[in-house]
């Protein structure tokens, strides 16, 4: 209950601190429409060339683009591993420490601050324009397991986030690392190119990775080549993944020295 | 001082740049590593699509990789030539880091030029990963050059740096005006990837405002269709029509803008 109340004051401070970044909203908004544009280019190219490549269409890829752009803005946290490493190399991160909240519970609240505000500023803008490119509305019980399976692909996102900037508690520093996550994610998630468009052996590599976690199952659910099953699976992702960060956590902080000053 | 000590200057500040770089090789390290993984994902893209088309709005595989190549090489050189263009308004107006530059006895756009060009070392990494690109793609389509190709190839690669560097750069300078234009980069940022592809890709009012709007067909794609015998010559001459304009309207905005400028004095 201590953790809830907390929880939700820190997600109160959260909201206000993010909405002082309003023009990166805006920037974020413009960068998610000019993705679909170049996408949406491509794809139409290629499905002109070979209208059901990979056994898909142009409807299905001209969804599938924008609800990458939704997803991304609706689960994506804020660059915590930067911020963790820079917090722990420096020290500064001693002001969390010492303060009586679990240091999780203030970066899930970090994260859900700066996803609250693109709900309205980002989201709903895409969908908008989705709708007017023809985008095919799901039935309520698939946009229902869509909506189930966001809460997990934030918590998957944002635990591999800070098992990243935990890593420097080890490392000298976690850029490459980072980059390294950007590369895998991008392409195993779905992002780039429907898992369905993949050579066999690439597809079987991603379906055991937990990066489809965050793009590639909840658009499977909303477009509807995924069941509730899957849903069970980034769950368990999810859980692992959560659990592992905090355990990360407790053996940094038995690491970690810093001077009081 | 005279103009001939101007290349010396350059590059005792390249040297310095160096020499500090040098202290922290492993960043060095993890910077080439993450343009290498960054054009792989660009590559990974492109082979995924190709494994279900033969060709992309009229281009093979190997012309489409040979255009990606080129877009890397021409963007690398521009991170390595230009990187300040992004914190200007940041880094020389908001913090004055101009005034230093101001009092020293050498013109004010060659010390900015100087104290950037280091910053970006590792996209010579870009740059020879793309120059692979393009060796890999012109054995795919069996692209034989006569030496006039590739003289012209080069010249038309130059252009592309050229007008990148332009337009960043006036973006740059309405920061004298606007205080913060800093993020105008970014939306600039992703509208380059869109030069990456084919331009017969896009629409015709794309294609049309990639032309004479906002010139990033002369990026990758004219030079390319150009030696790949696709596209008629004088494309690259109205390209360099581009360049000296873009750079004609970014001196003008740097002579207005230093005359704008007021330090803070303190």
């Amino acid at each position: 209950m201590i953790a809830l109340r907390q929880c939700r004051a820190i997600l109160a401070i959260q909201l206000r601190v993010a909405l002082s970044f309003r023009t990166d909203l805006v920037l974020q908004l413009i960068r998610s429409l000019l993705s679909i544009v170049v996408y949406y280019c491509l794809w139409r190219a290629v499905f002109a060339a070979h209208p059901q490549a990979g056994g898909l269409d142009f409807t299905f890829m001209v969804a599938y683009i924008v609800l990458v752009q939704v997803v991304h803005n609706l689960t994506r946290p804020p660059d915590l591993a930067r911020e963790l490493a820079q917090g722990i190399q420096e020290g500064g991160i001693v002001v969390h420490l010492v303060r009586p909240y679990a240091l999780h519970l203030y970066f899930l609240a970090e994260t859900l601050g700066a996803v609250a505000w693109r709900v309205v500023w980002v989201a709903l803008p895409l969908f908008l324009v989705a709708l007017a490119l023809g985008f095919p509305l799901a039935s309520a019980a698939q946009v229902g397991l869509f909506l189930a399976s966001l809460p997990f692909a934030l918590v998957t996102n944002l635990s591999i986030e800070m098992t990243l900037g935990l890593a420097v508690a080890w490392l000298r520093q976690n850029e490459g690392l980072i980059q390294f996550r950007n590369f895998l994610q991008s392409f195993f998630s779905g992002a780039l190119v429907p898992l369905a468009l993949f050579p066999p052996p690439l597809s079987a590599l991603a379906r055991w990775l937990p990066f489809r976690s965050t793009v590639d199952v909840p658009l499977g659910l909303y477009l509807g080549y995924l069941g509730p099953e899957s849903l069970m699976i980034q769950a368990s992702w999810a859980l692992g993944l959560w659990l592992f960060s905090l355990y990360l956590l407790v053996r940094a902080r038995k690491q970690l020295t810093i001077l009081g000053g | 001082m005279s103009i001939r000590r101007y290349p010396a200057f350059y590059f005792a500040f390249l040297g310095k740049t160096l020499k500090s770089r040098a202290a922290d090789p492993g960043d060095f390290w993890v910077e080439v590593l993450s343009v290498a993984l960054y054009q792989g994902l660009g590559i990974a893209f492109l082979s995924v699509v190709f494994g279900h088309v033969t060709e992309l709005a009229g281009w093979s595989f190997g012309e489409v990789l040979f255009i990606f190549g080129a877009f890397q090489v021409v963007t690398s050189l521009f991170y390595l030539f230009f990187p300040w263009t992004l914190w200007f308004s940041d880094h020389y107006l908001v913090r004055r880091a101009l005034d230093v530059i101001l009092v020293r006895p050498m013109p004010p756009f060659l010390q900015v030029m100087a104290e950037g060009t280091g910053a970006g070392l590792s996209e010579l990494t870009g740059v020879v990963l793309g120059a692979g690109i393009i060796a890999f793609a012109s054995q795919t389509i069996a692209w034989r050059p006569t030496a006039t190709d590739l003289a012209l190839f080069i010249v038309a690669l130059f252009c592309g740096v050229l007008i990148l560097g332009g337009m960043f750069t006036s973006l740059a300078m309405l920061g004298f005006w606007a205080k913060a234009t800093s993020s105008a980069a970014t939306p600039l940022m992703e509208i380059l990837e869109f030069a990456q592809y084919p331009l017969t890709v896009y629409p015709s009012w794309l294609r049309w405002a990639f032309t004479f709007f906002l010139p990033l067909g002369f990026v990758a794609f004219v030079p390319s269709a150009m030696v790949l015998g696709r596209g008629a010559r004088a494309w690259v001459g109205f390209g360099w029509l581009w360049a000296v304009g873009i750079w004609a309207f970014a001196v003008l905005l740097w002579r207005r803008g230093l005359r704008r400028y007021e330090s803070a004095g303190s």
